[in-house]
């Protein structure tokens, strides 16, 4: 857990500071609107438990199908 | 800084790259692996045990920059490891062995007789479940012990290994003892079809000896060798019975391998040997209204190079010795069909040529296969005569 | 601008990706000795739903995917459906990331973690992807006849000594034709998939609709062929129980004692088929985000998508049953939402505004 904090902080701080100072606040944003999920993604897989991708979609896919009654 | 800031930010990329070529996860050094030459299989099914050999090639018995081996240092190691199951044996190697297994250039496979009748199922699904196994390399079955076979040297060649694999290459091509389908994957897909097939088997003569010096200073070549003389058949994944060395012939013969044989026999009374080369084989089904009827064609090529028994002079002579070669060997291919249905065996694979023509289904495959005619055509034709066009008498 | 034969190229190496090694097995086991006819079939089907996007593509000339469901939804809805877009073109990456790790972890490199292969995968195809479209193509082009000739090589040269017409009997299909003809299998995965070289298609110089049905075309009858050789080499008892069919045929090979091992050739062919197909989606995925929000940079992006879907490759699926399990039940549906009905929606939503827009103001420049 410290390794992978310490890998990903310094990283997207270094990113997001160097983008701040240029002023470029769309960018911060997008930024970290892609990483964020990417760090809870991997916060679970560092824990040894990931979230299955593919198994929340076919689970919204059980759901919808329910829903229309097929 | 700022303004060789390009040049920099490469500088700093290719260090942080050369991070990776430091080493690797997976890398392997060659003093660390044992390169494996022959493989043994041994199962003992009432204690549940199977025993693995690994004949392991010892890197210090070839020439090498630092000087040339003593004459007593041994070119193979066998090891062995046993466990319940092939998994196990294969972890348990580590036991005994310091280096790490490395299969990809073994030679041949040898199981025991008692792991052939036992069943070879479980082994076929452990190699080829590895990722690293191949499974092109023969599929052999020792008549003899196993232990002594993968604990015993051969004269002349420094590899057991070597012995076998250069062994089957000659017999492939000098005679027909032996076919070019022994191969684990072949026997995977024969059994898989419910086919049956043939793979050689070794035997020992004399005394197996562990030590090179004995092997290699005995001038007996009987004494500590290993001999091809049966084949081994199997049904189902399991060693039903085995052929003699000349009902491997015929059965080579009509699997249609393109091979050489000497053969002894009579032609007018007196035995000569002939030497044939198989040309070609075609089988033919033809539909009658009672049962099917096989009709399998063989075109063989006589040579007379070793028939110093007798040289046919003229035509007429030639044409009536191969008229004999074609009755004696039509002959005796019948009497192996004979020999194959009393066992019900269907060495021929009439069954899977029915069932192609459309004659039968997988159901009623083996009655039809046991009620259809087989007849033979033999058409041999002299090709070569030797170097004397007389012989003395 | 992309040349039409870049373009064709690119389609045919993206679908050819990892289709060579994960849908081989299953697609054996199903239709045994037939399975070389499935994806002549399922191609059919995926040039028909190709021509969807081409007239989709041509109604809005010179957009790519993004730009057009800003252009024909509103710019909300439009972004909505647009990240939509991103999320999928991102998860298939993170897919053929894992595909390829499971490979390499199963074959020749069992050591290495899989987060290496992925990282390192996606450095270079971030790289590739900030130097613009023509890189990619550019690169694809470049290395395709070291894929082609070496891949054929090895498997003629194997055909020599294994090849075996029987393995092909009995000719008629125990179901009956039908039973064929009713298979799916290869219809989402990869036919579907080829959407995201949608993002590419307004940068072909000229005719890039034919471009790509020849893409598709080619595509699959390479797959076919490719399954023609290994039924004929291993024999369907065999390639439908191996992992790796591929691999097991060329690991095989043994010319004279002399050619053996060749399979670490196929194992470099395989790896850059991948990397090209992941070029595609990484590429897809961030002009998504680039035409959606028009940041002002370009590598921090490029940075957020690797932590993404190095993520992603990782979580995607959990082991090959799982994935074996999603694919069969979901995949087609999953990747049709994506790659039919919404196409299909824009282009009836393209239709209906220009129908509307020539009703209501008459003379006016008409949407084509």
């Amino acid at each position: 857990m410290l390794a992978f904090h310490a890998w990903f902080v310094p990283l997207i701080g270094y990113v997001v500071f160097r983008l701040l100072r240029r002023q470029l606040y769309r960018d911060v944003i997008l930024f970290l609107c892609v990483s964020v999920p990417g760090y809870g993604l991997w916060l679970g897989i560092v824990n040894h438990r990931p979230i299955i991708i593919t198994e929340v979609i076919a689970r919204i896919m059980d759901a919808i199908m329910k829903v229309f009654g097929s | 800084m700022a303004r060789h800031r390009k040049t920099w930010s490469l500088v700093a990329v290719t260090v942080c790259l050369s991070i990776v070529l430091t080493s690797c996860w997976d890398k392997l050094e060659m003093d660390e692996l044992a390169l494996v030459s022959l493989i043994g299989i041994d199962i003992d099914p009432e204690r549940e045990i199977t025993t693995v050999y690994y004949q392991v090639i010892n890197p210090l018995s070839s020439a090498t920059t630092q000087g040339t081996p003593g004459p007593d240092e041994a070119p193979v190691f066998t090891y062995q490891a046993i466990g319940k199951s092939f998994g196990e044996a294969r972890m348990n190697i580590y036991k005994s062995l310091s280096r790490q297994l490395f299969v990809a250039h073994h030679q041949a496979v040898i199981v025991s007789k008692r792991a052939a009748k036992a069943g070879l199922r479980d082994l076929v699904n452990f190699v080829e479940m590895l990722p690293n196994s191949r499974t092109s390399t023969p599929l052999l079955v020792a008549d003899a012990q196993l232990a002594e076979v993968m604990y015993s040297f051969t004269p002349l060649e420094r590899l057991p290994s070597d012995a076998v694999d250069a062994r089957l290459d000659l017999l492939r091509k000098n005679t027909l003892f032996m076919g070019k389908q022994i191969e684990l994957k072949h026997f995977i897909e024969r059994m898989e079809r419910k086919t049956m097939t043939v793979h050689p088997m070794i035997s020992q003569t004399g005394t197996a000896s562990g030590n090179i010096s004995d092997t290699s200073s005995n001038i007996d070549a009987r004494q500590t060798n290993i001999f091809f003389n049966q084949g081994a058949v199997f049904r189902d994944y399991r060693m039903v019975g085995s052929l003699t060395a000349q009902q491997m012939v015929w059965y080579y013969l009509l699997e249609g391998e393109k091979g050489r044989h000497t053969f002894r026999m009579p032609i007018g009374g007196k035995p000569v040997t002939i030497l044939f080369k198989s040309v070609r084989i075609k089988k033919k089904v033809e539909r009658s209204p009672e049962k099917p009827v096989v009709k399998i064609f063989l075109d063989l090529e006589l040579n007379s190079v070793f028939s110093e028994e007798h040289v046919p002079q003229t035509l007429v002579q030639a044409r009536r010795f191969e008229d004999a070669v074609d009755r004696g060997i039509r002959k005796e291919l019948h009497s192996f069909y004979e020999m194959t249905k009393k066992r019900n065996w269907d060495l021929l694979r009439i069954g899977d040529l029915l069932l192609k023509h459309g004659l039968a289904t997988p159901e009623n495959i083996d009655t039809a296969a046991k009620e259809a005619k087989v007849e033979f055509y033999v058409h041999a034709k002299l090709g070569q005569t030797g170097g004397m066009k007389q012989i003395y008498q | 601008m992309i040349s039409r034969w870049q373009f064709t190229l690119l389609i045919n190496n993206f679908l050819l990706g990892t289709t060579l090694f994960v849908s081989i097995q299953a697609l054996i086991q199903q239709t045994q000795q037939h399975a070389w006819i499935i994806p002549l079939w399922n191609g059919c089907l995926g040039l028909i739903v190709s021509v969807l996007w081409i007239l989709l593509m041509r109604a809005h000339p010179g957009k790519t995917l993004a730009q057009i469901l800003q252009e024909v939804w509103s710019r909300p809805v439009g972004t909505a459906i647009a990240l939509l877009y991103f999320f999928h073109f991102s998860s298939i990456a993170g897919w053929v990331l894992h595909n390829m790790s499971d490979f390499m972890n199963g074959t020749i490199m069992r050591d290495t973690p899989k987060s290496v292969f992925h990282i390192m995968f996606l450095i270079v195809a971030c790289y590739t992807v900030a130097q613009g479209a023509e890189g990619v193509a550019r690169l694809n082009q470049l290395v395709t006849p070291f894929l082609f000739l070496p891949f054929w090589f090895v498997l003629l040269l194997a055909a020599t000594i294994n090849w075996n017409w029987e393995r092909f009997l009995p000719v008629y299909p125990n179901e009956g034709w039908s039973s064929l003809f009713g298979n799916f299998a290869m219809l989402g995965y990869p036919f579907m998939e080829t959407i995201a070289l949608t993002m590419l298609y307004p940068y072909v110089k000229r005719s890039p609709g034919r471009a790509m049905v020849w893409g598709i075309g080619m595509a699959a009858v390479s797959i076919s062929a490719i399954l023609f050789m290994i039924i004929g080499l291993m024999g369907v008892e065999r390639a439908s129980r191996l992992t790796f069919p591929v691999y097991t045929v060329v690991q095989e090979v043994d010319i004279g004692e002399t050619i053996v091992n060749v399979q670490s050739i196929i194992s470099v062919v395989l790896l850059i088929l991948i990397f090209i197909k992941l070029q595609v989606l990484i590429y897809g995925a961030h002009n998504i985000l680039q035409q959606m929000f028009r940041p002002k940079t370009q590598w921090p992006h490029l940075l957020a998508l690797t932590i993404l879907v190095s993520a992603l490759a990782v979580s995607i699926y959990e082991n090959g049953v799982q994935n074996g399990e999603f694919i069969k039940q979901y995949l087609n549906l999953y990747f049709s939402f994506y790659g039919f009905f919404l196409p299909s929606l824009l282009l009836l939503s393209t239709w209906l505004k220009n129908a509307y827009r020539r009703r209501n103001h008459g003379n006016q420049r008409r949407g084509r």
